[in-house]
């Protein structure tokens, strides 16, 4: 099989010759037979293409989508918390955080050491973090940086260390109604007061995007159809006033401070339609750092503590009484020289008195006269009235976590009830129950639900919901009754008798004063020298714009106790404040006894 | 004939149209073809050169800088197509030399090509890349440019053996005096190459076997040296660890697609992600670092996912054109030589494509192995521009189809 034909010379010489070359089949056989082998394997490249497709597609496309894609969630603004004049209690805010990618980071001492030396953390804390489980890609190593660390952070652009906003809840007002309110956990789920109650309106909705990824995590397109955008929460609008909130949460404070008292709580509200104005819960907590404080402090207890009220109890069943025409005005009542046995019971006054009207029963908060009232009235028509001021039963209020008092069901009376009751002893009563009992008195007999939720508004300031009742509060007292008792009564409280201390110069205060003794917690009895000293007032007696109640508990008996001596200054205060304030015009009141208070516009 | 002083009587360089034997112009319909399909690949290469270089991070260096990977391909597939114009309009018979001359150029272009491949293992003189050392600094270090000598074996290994079957036609039917010579210059190629490219090593004995199988070398001499082959073959893989792993990584690309098998794995998902019609052209998620070498061996990959299977058909489909150019040309050449030059040509492009088809499919083991004129890469599209123009230039002097079975010819 020559593939030349060989020339004579020689050999060496082996000229080919181009035209016409003997037929040399083999060559052109073989290389064909080769090249169209690999025309089959190009065919067959292309069916392993389709097949890849067919057989793997769905399943590799997947794995792709996985590979390649991240659902990044897009936070929603939690609502904030604005009293009633749009001042912020609660809003939310982002803040700068540091966070590294162990996985991808080059250089980590030296990144830990950059880390370190920005945020003032020592830098072995950070070196373990960089250097720790490289799978888990988001470490955070620390929070809470300034605008300045986190501009330092970004420039000194580590491969692997990023910087992440995170929303964090502050409390421009401080402690301001902490424990109206309520606090944030770190996870950003409200967990007490307000902001658990209304969680699922201030929540918001969280959205996400969908983010394509390259190999190093970063993201770089959005994925088609994968964004929703966030729906911010919405925000509460409260009736509580800050600046009232302040002002009488530092007479409080002063108050408990003077009288080295255990706690305090105080309730201002509009005895007209039941906007809480202001809830005092000495002591307080910051909701910013929750943690530092014991969690009792976390409770409102304006609502959730019901205690026996003592005196200030009695102008409700005087009111009783005046509408059962079991008593008049200036019928006098012998009080018995300050000790009277009833059956087997002996009751005391705290100040001896021998025959009094009916009103300076009240006036000088004579217990041995208005067990005699309860008397006249009987059980059944007690127990009726005391219902129908709300006492025993919740107030309404727009407030977890409130307690209905207590209020023993009428068959568990029996003659000491009789006798008890009137002077507000066998029943326990909130703050809350109290106010809006007094309430009842200042806004001629009607009961008011009391509210601390105006309204919800969106971002725009749109009225989402508004919580106003069109319905007027039922009537539980004829008006006439409610005006003598707040008139002929009340007033005479702080004109001349236990209330002096509360009276302003000018307005009319009318108000009662009360000084309960505080149960013993683990066995019938009370405890030695210690009280609950309060006084419940509103002002101006014409046309009632507030009612204030303070009640101190456990002040320095060997400094005050009397509820005239260390709440009703601080009612006076609040009053005096919230007056004006509120631009409640001035006037006088009639000429009194008693010291008067200068209101400082 | 005798009197002619060189074995073949040919202007040595013409740019002159090729006349046939009765003085008509020449059909150069192959010549052309072959052309067209490489400018399309070249062309097809520069895009996806500029599409795999989309990068999150912006390039250090400006857009248009030497030193952006697309520029540099583009600008290598203009001198690859330059090459290949000008070994097309060069006689390709001029690579036999003068007979009992000393300038016998396919002997110096192998002699060159093997120094170069030898130099490129000496340490200090080979440069290593990603673990390999394979490349000689070339030019300017600024330009930071460097010469592949595996590559330009390719093209030196096919126009010495077609020049060996040539000049020693005869003799090739001897076990000692034909055969053993052969597949001891291939042996030295492959094994110089191999101990840093495995991958080119298997390209390079695969096309001296066809070669040699297509020449007249007897096949039961071919069989017998498929032993020692295959016992340097399992040396080569015993040489690199590496490489036994990959080639058992291909088996496992689903369970072990985290370790040996992520290349593989990586590479079905691009195929699979994009479908028949692709995401579109520059739409490539799988080129942003899933994908390794998104540039070079896995830019078929990437065309999948950009541009669909459809896409792919259309690239294998111009390398089957091409490989059925180079049947057409391997029928009409005009003598052995080219015969032999344009089998070794068109093979060899054709092998290449075929295993970089193949080893991004998943059908072959991953190696080192680019896809020609597509793929980014300076010496490879240089050094195979040269080769499809010496494919085109037998083009440009075809005869009459060659008669394939014994019968029919005579």
């Amino acid at each position: 099989m020559a593939l030349f034909e060989p020339t004579t010379e020689s050999p060496r010489e082996n000229v080919p010759s181009i035209a016409p070359p003997p037929p040399p089949p083999r060559a052109a056989r073989a290389g064909v037979g080769i090249l169209a082998l690999l025309i089959a394997a190009f065919v067959v490249s292309f069916g392993r293409l389709a097949y890849i497709h067919a057989q793997h597609g769905p399943q590799l496309d997947r794995i792709a989508q996985r590979q390649h894609r991240s659902v990044i969630p897009i936070p929603a603004r939690r609502g904030s918390i604005a009293d009633a004049r749009g001042r912020i209690l609660a809003g939310t805010r982002l803040r700068p955080g540091v966070f590294a990618d162990p996985k991808v980071i080059e250089d980590k001492q030296q990144a830990a050491r950059i880390v370190a030396d920005v945020v003032g953390q020592p830098l072995e804390e950070v070196l373990a973090d960089v250097t720790g489980d490289e799978n888990r890609r988001f470490v955070i190593l620390s929070r809470d940086l300034t605008d300045e660390q986190a501009a330092r952070i970004r420039d000194a652009d580590i491969h692997g260390v990023g910087l992440f906003d995170e929303p964090y809840r502050v409390h421009p007002m401080t402690t301001n109604a902490a424990a109206l309110i309520g606090f944030v956990a770190p996870d950003g789920h409200g967990v007490s007061g307000l902001e658990h109650q209304y969680e699922s309106w201030l929540r918001g909705q969280d959205g996400f995007k969908t983010v394509v990824r390259d190999a190093g995590r970063r993201a770089f397109w959005l994925s088609g159809a994968g964004y929703q955008p966030p729906r911010d929460g919405l925000n509460l609008v409260l009736t509580i006033d800050a600046v009232i909130q302040e002002h009488a949460e530092r007479a409080i404070a002063r108050a408990v401070e003077q009288y080295q008292a255990e706690s305090a709580v105080a309730v201002v509200m509009r005895p007209g339609n039941g906007d809480i104005l202001a809830i005092v819960n000495h002591p307080g907590f910051d909701p910013q750092n929750f943690r530092d404080y014991a969690p009792s402090r976390y409770r409102n207890r304006a609502v959730a503590d019901a205690h026996e009220p003592g005196s200030i109890f009695k102008p409700y069943v005087a009111a009783a009484a005046l509408c059962e025409r079991v008593v008049r005005l200036d019928e006098m009542i012998d009080c018995h020289n300050g000790l009277w046995r009833d059956g087997a019971r002996r009751l005391h006054d705290h100040v001896p008195h021998g025959l009094l009207s009916f009103t300076d029963v009240v006036v000088k908060s004579s217990n041995i006269g208005m067990a005699q009232i309860g008397k006249r009235l009987g059980n059944t028509r007690l127990h009726r009235y005391i219902t129908a001021f709300g006492f025993g039963s919740r107030t309404g209020v727009d407030l977890e976590g409130e307690t209905s008092g207590i209020v023993q069901p009428l068959h568990r009376w029996n003659d000491f009830s009789t006798t008890s009751l009137p002077m507000g002893h066998e029943i326990a009563a909130t703050p809350l129950q109290l106010v809006r009992g007094f309430a009842a008195l200042a806004n001629g007999g009607r009961l008011v639900t009391p509210r601390v939720v105006r309204a919800i508004v969106d971002d725009a300031g749109r009225v989402i919901r508004e919580f106003e009742s069109d319905e007027p509060p039922p009537r539980i007292l004829p008006e006439s009754i409610a005006a003598t008792v707040k008139d002929r009564m009340l007033t005479d409280v702080v004109l001349r008798g236990t209330g002096r201390n509360a009276a302003l110069a000018e307005y009319q205060v009318f108000g009662k004063t009360g000084t309960a003794q505080v149960p013993l917690k683990d066995r019938p009895g009370y405890e030695p020298r210690a009280y609950y000293s309060s006084f419940i007032a509103g002002a101006p007696a014409e046309a009632p714009q507030v009612v204030v109640l303070v009640s101190i508990c456990k002040p320095n008996a060997s400094i005050g106790y009397l509820g005239g001596r260390v709440a009703a200054p601080v009612v006076g205060e609040i009053l005096g404040h919230t007056l004006a304030y509120l631009n409640v015009p001035p006037s006088p009141p009639r000429p009194s006894t008693g010291s008067i208070r200068q209101v400082s516009h | 004939m005798a009197s002619s002083p060189t074995i073949l009587d040919v202007p040595r360089l013409t740019s002159e149209p090729v006349r046939a034997a009765d003085g008509s112009p020449a059909d150069t319909s192959l010549h052309d073809g072959v052309l067209c399909i490489v400018v399309g690949l070249l062309g097809i290469g520069v895009v996806m050169g500029f599409s795999t270089a989309a990068q999150l991070t912006p390039p250090r260096t400006g857009a248009f800088s030497w030193f952006t990977p697309p520029i540099r391909q583009t600008a290598f597939s203009a001198l690859a197509l330059i090459a290949m114009v000008l070994t097309s309009r060069m006689d390709y018979r001029r690579l036999l030399g003068r007979t009992g001359g000393v300038f016998l150029p396919h002997v110096w272009l192998l002699i060159i090509a093997v120094g170069l491949a030898g130099a490129v293992l000496v340490p200090g003189v080979g440069m290593e890349r990603n673990g390999a050392q394979r490349w000689l600094p070339l030019g300017p270090g600024a330009l930071g440019m460097s010469f592949q000598p595996s590559e330009m074996m390719k093209p030196a290994l096919v126009v010495f053996l077609a020049a060996y079957a040539v000049r020693h036609g005869p003799r090739l039917q001897s076990f000692f005096g034909g055969a053993v010579p052969a597949l001891l210059v291939i042996g030295l190629c492959v094994g110089l190459v191999g101990i840093e490219d495995f991958g080119t090593a298997a390209l390079l004995g695969v096309v001296g076997g066809a070669m040699l199988w297509s020449c007249g070398v007897r096949r039961s001499h071919l069989v017998a040296a498929a032993v020692p082959a295959l016992a340097g073959l399992g040396f080569l893989l015993w040489l690199k660890p590496y490489r036994l792993q990959r080639l058992m990584g291909f088996l496992t690309v689903w369970e072990d697609r985290q370790g040996a098998g992520y290349h593989a794995f990586q590479s079905m998902l691009s195929i699979a992600s994009g479908g028949w019609t692709g995401r579109g052209l520059g739409c490539s998620v799988q080129k942003y670092g899933y994908l390794p070498e998104a540039r070079t061996d896995f830019v078929f990959a990437v065309l999948c996912e950009e541009l669909g299977i459809i896409g792919g058909a259309c690239v294998i489909l111009l390398f089957t054109a091409l490989v059925w150019q180079t049947i057409r040309i391997v029928r009409r050449a005009p003598d052995e030589f080219g015969r032999l030059i344009a089998l070794g040509a068109g093979f060899t492009i054709g092998v290449q494509a075929a295993i970089n088809v193949g080893v991004v499919t998943v059908f072959l083991p991953t190696k080192g192995i680019s896809l020609p004129f597509v793929s980014a890469g300076g010496s490879s599209t240089v050094f195979l521009g040269f080769l499809a123009g010496l494919l085109a230039s037998v083009g440009r002097r075809t005869g009459p189809p060659q008669p394939l079975f014994a019968q029919e010819a005579t």
